[in-house]
Order: structure tokens, then sequence, then C-alpha cells
């Protein structure tokens, strides 16, 4: 069993006795695994931000049964990527790529076209996890960025640890075809540091 | 049989496997620079991924901060604040005069809308059968609850999906060898807590019913008036007030629109459950509305989105008598009676006249 931060753990007992203050600082601890969780599944902030609210909402409706003694981290994930895969699955979903240039940082002391292949490859790859079934999407994502073990992700999506496995598989070969022509590139920059 | 081990790799990779097949497809890869490679290229799209940038729009975390507080303040408890007993007495007496009969029309079965978030009506989508909506609220943290207090009273349905699935069903089965990484999300096993709770929820129910609201049904929108807040603060049911406060912000309306909550739920399941309680929320909400119609202008609920945004305007206007709230209320309401394609003309049409003093 984690032992939660104690400092968590008293935000957490202040904010289920009500303490709306305690609670923001744990949104403000939290506000950005989740969100980012939300975007990397929905694909748009508008969505992501719905998700990130009603999760935090959530949370906070369901603090006074939450163990203290647990981490926190794990079940706010657990809840926003629920949410943002039940919104992908739905029939209102329309997703639709992230604006041009989102993404748009410029490494410094790189030549020119390694810029230009450094932001063709961002972009295909940002195609190529849009073009990932949700489910695939969201084990990559918790997997990749949140660094669950597949124990967690599993516990996370109610999936068997084989599911998440082979999901994860078929997400990682996907994105590795798409990136094809890339992966010289990272293998060079890889190597360079 | 395909002698190599890509199907390994990701596992491999993430180390994942058990001892035995980690150890094999470790001399695999000593010998065969075909799956090395491969392996190296997995890395690659990983490390790639792992680069790409968050894009946050600027402020958008304090934004984000706001509206949870927002939302938050809005289904809390009044503060408890001690207060002269003339007062109490006073706010009792007015708020009996004023109030009761507005809860008796609220606990008709279809009482109208007219405060809160405006209910669904003209064209609203027809109410999800329950395993829709039970679909979305899964998402709600699997927080076990311990078993219910023998005198919990029943709660209504759309509590229940209020309070989300979680606490209605066991947690996901772990297998107990397993080490919980996951927190099982708060499996609190305290009796002794339920039992308080139970206490705690008869004292307020005592209280309320020697206030004259025995036997009123909370899934007709029962509205808890301040007498019930006294008498939530004087016996510290702060449990009991949470939930009897949230049931007074959702209202009617609210539990109409939890039944009129679409299948598939998705975004507009989330917008259509918020429920404002001050101006400023309004108008969160008709942005909010304003957005989802504008990213599915053919969307299947793109009209009942349009609509919602001007409901959600006269509701600002109502709750904060801002004039720029009406101007735009009505400016949205003449824009969407001009679309060839508005099919809630007279639902707009409503709002609107709404405005007029």
């Amino acid at each position: 069993m984690h032992a939660a931060d104690p400092v968590e753990a008293d935000l957490l007992a202040r904010a289920r006795g009500g303490s709306l203050l305690a609670f923001e600082e744990i949104v403000k601890r939290y506000e950005r695994r989740v969100y980012g969780i939300a975007l990397r599944i929905v694909r748009r902030h508008e969505v992501a931000d719905d998700v990130a609210q009603e999760a935090f909402m959530r949370a906070h409706q369901a603090l006074s049964t939450f163990d203290l003694d647990r981490p926190f981290g794990p079940w706010i994930c657990r809840i926003a990527a629920n949410l943002a895969i039940n919104h992908v699955r739905s029939p209102e979903a329309r997703e639709t790529p992230l604006p041009e240039g989102h993404a748009e940082t410029a490494a410094p002391g790189r030549g020119a076209l390694d810029l230009v292949l450094e932001r063709e490859a961002r972009e295909m790859l940002e195609r190529a996890l849009g073009d990932l079934p949700v489910e695939q999407r969201a084990v990559f994502a918790l997997r990749t960025f949140e660094e669950l073990s597949y124990r967690e992700i599993a516990d996370a999506l109610g999936i068997s640890i084989g599911t998440v496995m082979s999901r994860l598989s078929r997400a990682r070969e996907r994105l590795r075809e798409s990136l094809a022509p890339y992966l010289g590139l990272a293998a060079r920059r890889a190597e360079g540091g | 049989m395909d002698p190599h081990v890509t199907e390994s790799l990701s596992a491999y990779m993430d180390g994942e496997l058990p001892a035995r097949d980690r150890e094999a497809v470790a001399a695999h890869l000593r010998g065969c620079p075909s799956c090395s490679m491969h392996l190296e290229e997995l890395r690659a799209v990983d490390a790639a991924a792992r680069e790409l940038p968050l894009s946050v729009p600027d402020g958008y975390f304090e934004a984000l901060r706001g509206s949870v507080r927002r939302r938050l303040e809005g289904s809390r408890p009044a503060p408890r604040r001690l207060a002269p007993a003339w007062a109490l007495a006073a706010a009792a007496a007015l708020v009996l005069a004023v109030l009761t009969p507005r809860l008796l029309l609220d606990r008709g079965p279809a009482a109208p809308a007219s405060r809160s978030v405006p209910a669904p009506t003209l064209g609203a989508p027809a109410p999800a059968p329950a395993d829709e909506r039970d679909r979305v609220t899964e998402a709600v943290p699997a927080a076990p609850r311990p078993e219910p207090a023998p005198r919990q009273p029943a709660r209504p349905e759309g509590a229940r999906l209020q309070r989300g699935r979680a606490e209605e069903q066991p947690a996901p089965a772990t297998p107990p060898a397993a080490p919980p990484a996951l927190p099982a999300p708060a499996a609190k096993a305290d009796a002794p807590a339920a039992g308080a709770n139970a206490a705690r929820e008869q004292r307020d129910a005592d209280a309320l019913r020697a206030l004259g609201y025995a036997g009123v049904p909370a899934e007709d929108g029962f509205a808890p008036t301040p007498q019930a807040t006294k008498a939530e603060a004087e016996t510290g049911a702060a449990g009991y007030a949470e939930e009897a406060k949230a049931r007074r912000d959702k209202g009617a309306v609210g539990a109409l629109q939890d039944r009129a909550a679409p299948a598939g739920e998705g975004r507009f399941g989330l917008l259509a459950r918020r429920t404002v309680a001050s101006a400023a929320e309004a108008r969160s909400l008709r942005d909010a509305w304003r957005a989802f119609a504008r990213d599915q202008p053919a969307g299947p609920h793109a009209d009942e989105a349009r609509v919602r945004a001007i409901e959600a305007g006269a509701e600002a206007w109502r709750k904060g008598k801002d004039e720029r709230d009406r101007a735009e209320t009505r400016q949205d309401g003449r824009a969407y009676l001009e679309r060839p394609d508005a099919l809630q003309a007279d639902r707009v049409r409503a709002a609107l006249r709404s405005l007029e003093p």
C-alpha cells in the first residue's frame, strides 16, 4: 500500500471537512496531470476542460469515501481517463485535430532541416496519436505520459493486464509505422543526447 | 511460427514481462539485430511522444481552479455562522411564508422550471435509458462506500446518478495478491463511520421533520429552506447538509435535466449536468454551450446547445441583473430565430420574454 504524502493527506482531510481552499490546493497539485490525460485522450481543449472540471467535481463528491492512506494521484487520473474515454466513445464526440502549430517549440541550436523534420515528425505523431482507437490511445497515454504500471492501468480502466499489454503493443506498433520515415532522426537525437 | 519476439518488445521495454519471458527475449535480442532495431524504434516512439509539449492556453489553470471553486461553492452548505435568535426566528417565519407555496409547486411531478438552469422542454433529447446514463457515471471514482446504514433514507434515482455509480457498486475486483498500487479508490472500511453517518443523518431527518418537512420526498425536487439549514447547523450535520444543499441547488430542474440527459452523454452530458448558483456560473455555462454549438454546428445536439446557451444567458441576467447579459441573450435569441434550421423557436421566444421587466 502506498502511504499518501502527509501534506496531501491533510489537505484531503480538510477538503473532506468542507474546506474549499484545501481542495483548491489539491486541484492545483493535479490540474496539469488531469488536464494532460484528458487532452491526450479527447484531443480538444474545450472538451479536456470539461473533463478536467468534471473529474475534480466527482472526486470532491466522493471524498467522503476516499481512503486517506492511499495516494490521490492515480485515483483522480483514473477518473479523468474514464471520463475522457466515455466522451470519445459517445456519439457526440466529433474529434478534430488540435489547432495547427499548437505544439511549436523550436529546440535551440539545431539546423533548419532538423527543425523542419522535427516539426513534421511531431505533426505526424500528433496525427497518428489522434488516429489510434481511443482504447489504445488511453493505455498509451497512461503508460507513456503518466508512467503507470500495467496493473495500475488495468485497474484504472477495468481491463485485464493482458489487454493492457496487447493494446499498448498495438498502439506502439501503429505509431512506429506512422513515424517510420522519421525514426532515423529520432535515433540520431537519442544518440546525441 | 515467427522466430522473432516483436510482439513481446513493448512489454519487455516496460519491464512488465515475467522473468522467464524477459530472459528469453533478452537472449533473442543478443543475436537478432532486426529485433534490436525494432526495440530501439519503439523506444524512440515513446521518447518522441514524451517530447510533445502539452498545449495549455495562457491562464487556463487559474480558470480551471476558478470554475471548480464556483461549482463547489454552488453546492456547499451555507456557512455556519451564529446568528441572534431573533434573526433566525424572523428568517424562519419569512421563509415559511414565502417558500412553502413554492415547495408545494416543486413537489408536482413536472414542476415547470423557472429558476436555476432552464429545464429542457421542447425538443429536449429523450430520456436516456438507465444503462446509458450509467455508462458515463462509470467514470465516477469507484470509491466503494461502507454498507448502507439501516436508517439511511432511500435516495432518488437522480441523486444516485449524481453521486455516481461508484457508491453503488463495489470496487472492481482486484486480485488480493496484486500490490494495490492504484487505490481501489478508497476502500474505507470504517463501519463505525457508517454508523456515525447514519446517526447524523437520523438527527437531521428528525430536525427536518420537526420543522414540518417530514415525508417530503426528495425525488420531487425537495427544496429545504433556511430552516433546514439552521437545523443542519445546529445538529452539525455536514454530510446530510451537503446532500440536502445539493438537492436544493439542483431542485426540480436539475432532476429533469438528469432525466433528459441524452443517450451517449459525452460532452453534452457533462454540460447538461452543470448547475448554476450565480450569474458568473450561468455565464460560464452559456459560453460552454456556445462553444459546444460552435464545435458541432451540424451535430445532433447543436440546436439544443444553442437554445441552452440562450437560456443560460437569460439565467445569468435573472441572477445578476447585468444589462450586458440581457443584451447578449437578446442578440443570441434573435440570431437563433433567424436561423432556417431553428427547431425550438417557441422555447427561445419564452426565454426572451423572461428578459422583459
